[in-house]
């Protein structure tokens, strides 16, 4: 699986006495899921091609396109949307 | 246009079940998104070798715990704004499949690192109580376990 470079997250796992591993890692662009990239590992991932980035390969992730970016401001809007309804997170009354 | 920077790290003690070391989200007064990225996990305790099992979750409410003052990583900006907690008491209340790094065997001798890359970041909506929790839990051990958390706001 390619990557536009710079694109990778990285980790590191370091041990005593043991040698210190190091793998590429990204965040699944519908989920921000963190994925471990590890070759040979057999692990399979998806792709969108509409945000034109990797995604988790989960189900819910490669069924429909709905970028995180939309995801954070579907639930921005509804908290705005109770706020202004003086309403509490559950959709209560306030007070 | 330069970002603001910020860290702080929580413990807490391990159980058989999840328990939350430290808590990044948004507070109670000014909602802001916190982009999280760079985070350590580690043991603090005698180290051994036992399997801990971490796990890094959204949360939508910050639970009840000790209140951190994140350190500022230049120099002349402002306070952090986040709500940081540690040693939670009550747990955060977890979002359902919230979990951006599921269940992660770490050997507690090690020490985990995870860098993103540029716009990688975790992200959470700027609504009050939204962040992430960090979370391990072990069948027996009950050594302290720490996570540190690097964000820009």
């Amino acid at each position: 699986m390619l990557l536009p470079p710079g694109s990778y997250g990285y980790i590191s796992i370091t041990e005593p006495d043991k040698p210190t591993v190091e793998r590429d890692a990204y965040l699944c662009c519908h989920c921000q899921d963190l994925c471990i990239v590890v070759p040979g590992s057999g692990k399979t991932r998806g792709y969108c091609y509409l945000c034109y980035a990797p995604t988790c390969g989960q189900k819910r992730c490669s069924e429909r396109c709905v970028p995180f970016e939309a995801k954070l401001e579907a639930m921005e809007g509804r908290r705005r949307f109770y706020k202004q309804l003086e309403l509490d997170r559950q959709g209560e009354p306030l007070g | 246009m330069s970002v603001a920077k910020y860290t702080a790290s929580g413990d807490q003690t391990l159980t058989s079940s999840k328990v939350t070391c430290l808590s990044v989200g948004s507070n109670a007064t000014t909602a802001q998104r916190n982009e999280i990225y760079e985070c350590v996990l580690g043991v603090t305790g005698t180290p051994a070798d036992n399997a801990i099992s971490w796990t890094i979750i959204r949360v939508s409410a910050l639970g009840t715990s000790t209140a951190e003052t994140p350190a500022l990583l230049q120099d002349g900006d402002r306070a952090a704004q986040a709500a940081v907690g540690s040693n939670h008491t009550a747990e955060p209340t977890l979002v359902t499949n919230g979990e951006v790094m599921k269940l992660l065997p770490l050997n507690a001798r090690a020490t985990f690192r995870w860098v993103a890359a540029p716009g990688g970041e975790w992200k959470h909506a700027a609504t009050v109580g939204a962040g992430f929790a960090f979370r391990a839990s072990h069948a027996s051990s009950t050594v302290d376990f720490q996570a540190i958390a690097y964000w820009s706001e």
